[in-house]
């Protein structure tokens, strides 16, 4: 069980549409691993992938250090999410 | 991968500015359900409303003076330390607007942290030293003894300053309105909402200004300075009928999440893939905001996220052409300047496309499939390719 955490400034817009499509996908491939949305301030402590947008990512990674982080340059279609799903399932 | 890298080093004062901004509206933006309700009840019942009602209309003073002020001031100190600082927060806000005659959004945004702040100190400072089964007491006390404080001097001493600086911070606004000057605004704005700063300068800065504004003349335009969709509707039009390979392809998806859904980072990267775009941002915003200062639009509530939906139920009665112009002659400069720079940086767009597809192929190459790949994006492999050093 792994755990992935979508993640943008205020943790209400991007990065919830983000993990929308992100969950959709991973739910298409059978995967049951958790997708969630937060602000960059709030990501869990047990966040295991945080993913957030390239301009965003320096940030993510002081808050969460310890968490394999991915840049991403477009929200609606990334190759990034290709590489995840299939890497996760 | 490679802009992260380049980054690096102007990385520590972005990342500063985005975490500042951030700590700004962060304060604002959980509560923006509550400006949306009160601007629904005022547009409807106050007496230039939709159906005046005088009795419904005296949920309007108590709602903008007491409870969005006090709402920032706990949701600011909960940033700072959690519950204990929300409500210590709450009752410095408590103080700052007993003592002055105007909304208090700005005093909210100091006290509601600074409160919470000198509660987290002292709570710090006598972290293990209290006795067992003294805790409460300790807790409860030094909350109310440190809040009772803080409130009398917020009251006295930093309400009246607070109300000095909102009224000269409103002169400017009004003088800047008055002469025109208003769209120069979006030289700044546009540039920096591209850093992702767009929430920081709307919700941190000019919404509680804006919100001061709407509480006095019934709207403010100030709303409407970032959160026009027309600019960025404009470019992703661009790229739908001028632009090439993928960008193209996803810009319909993504035109209809920004203009109807209102999620503008999602054109962010569309200029951030070819910079020279900024400008086409820029003259879509100083024109639509030099619109709505023509016609004198405005909004009553903040119009967030920044979708046409909420342009059109925030906009005052009889007050709705005005914001639709605006937000169309931002969208058609910004879309004819997009267009014109995409068809004469065709090359470069050409380049990126390939750069692009070179990464894939990386990424495949990494995971040692073949590049047999086809279709909207779902090729296989690349297991362990590792993002953003």
């Amino acid at each position: 069980m792994r755990k992935i955490v979508f993640s943008c400034d205020a943790g209400m817009g991007s990065s919830a549409m983000g993990a929308s499509i992100l969950r959709k996908r991973m739910k298409a491939a059978g995967s049951d691993v958790t997708v969630v949305n937060t602000a960059i301030s709030d990501i869990p402590d047990d966040a295991d992938i945080v993913i957030t947008h390239k301009t965003l990512t320096d940030r993510a990674r002081q808050k969460a250090p310890n968490a394999e982080h991915i840049s991403i340059d477009n929200f609606l279609k990334s190759p990034e999410y290709d590489v995840l799903v299939n890497r996760l399932t | 991968m490679e802009h992260v890298q380049r980054s690096a080093s102007s990385g520590g004062i972005r990342v500063g500015v985005q975490k500042f901004g951030r700590f700004l509206s962060g304060m604002v933006m959980p509560n923006i359900g509550a400006f949306i309700a009160w601007g629904i009840i005022t547009a409807l019942f106050i007496p230039t409303g939709w159906a005046p009602n005088s009795e419904l209309a005296k949920l309007v003073d108590p709602i903008i003076k007491y409870l969005l002020p006090i709402l920032i001031g706990y949701t600011g100190g909960t940033m700072v330390h959690k519950t204990r600082g929300g409500v210590i927060g709450a009752l410095m806000t408590m103080g700052i607007i007993v003592g002055t005659d105007i909304p208090m959004f700005l005093g909210a945004m100091i006290c509601g942290p600074l409160a919470a702040w000198v509660l987290k100190r002292f709570d710090r400072s006598v972290e293990g030293k209290i006795k067992a089964g003294f805790e409460m007491l300790v807790n409860n006390f030094s909350l109310g003894i440190i809040g009772a404080g803080l409130t009398l001097l917020a009251f006295s001493g930093i309400g009246p300053v607070i109300e000095q600086l909102t009224s000269w911070l409103s002169d400017g606004v009004e003088f800047l309105v008055n002469h025109n000057l208003i769209p120069l605004a979006n030289v700044l704005i546009e540039p920096a909402k591209i850093l992702f700063l767009n929430n920081a300068i709307n919700h941190g800065v000019l919404s509680p200004i804006a919100l001061d504004e709407a509480s006095r003349t019934g709207k403010s335009i100030l709303f409407m300075l970032e959160s026009n969709p027309g600019p960025g509707i404009g470019v992703l039009l661009a790229y739908m009928l001028v632009g090439r390979g993928s960008a193209r392809q996803s810009a319909s998806g993504a035109a209809i999440i920004h203009f109807f859904g209102g999620i503008h980072e999602i054109y962010f990267p569309y200029i951030l893939m070819n910079p020279r775009l900024i400008l086409a941002v820029i003259a879509g915003g100083v024109t639509g905001t030099f619109t709505f200062s023509v016609f004198g639009a405005g909004l009553v509530a903040p119009p967030s996220p920044g979708s046409i939906f909420a342009y059109i139920a925030m906009a005052p009665k009889g007050g709705l052409l005005p914001v639709l112009s605006g937000v169309l002659t931002a969208a058609i400069v910004s879309f004819a300047v997009a267009a014109l720079l995409l068809k004469t940086s065709k090359k470069n767009a050409e380049d990126e496309d390939i750069e692009e597809a070179q990464s894939r192929m990386k990424a495949m190459k990494a995971a040692g499939t073949p590049a047999a790949c086809c279709g909207s994006g779902q090729f296989r492999g690349a297991g362990r390719r590792r993002h953003g050093f």
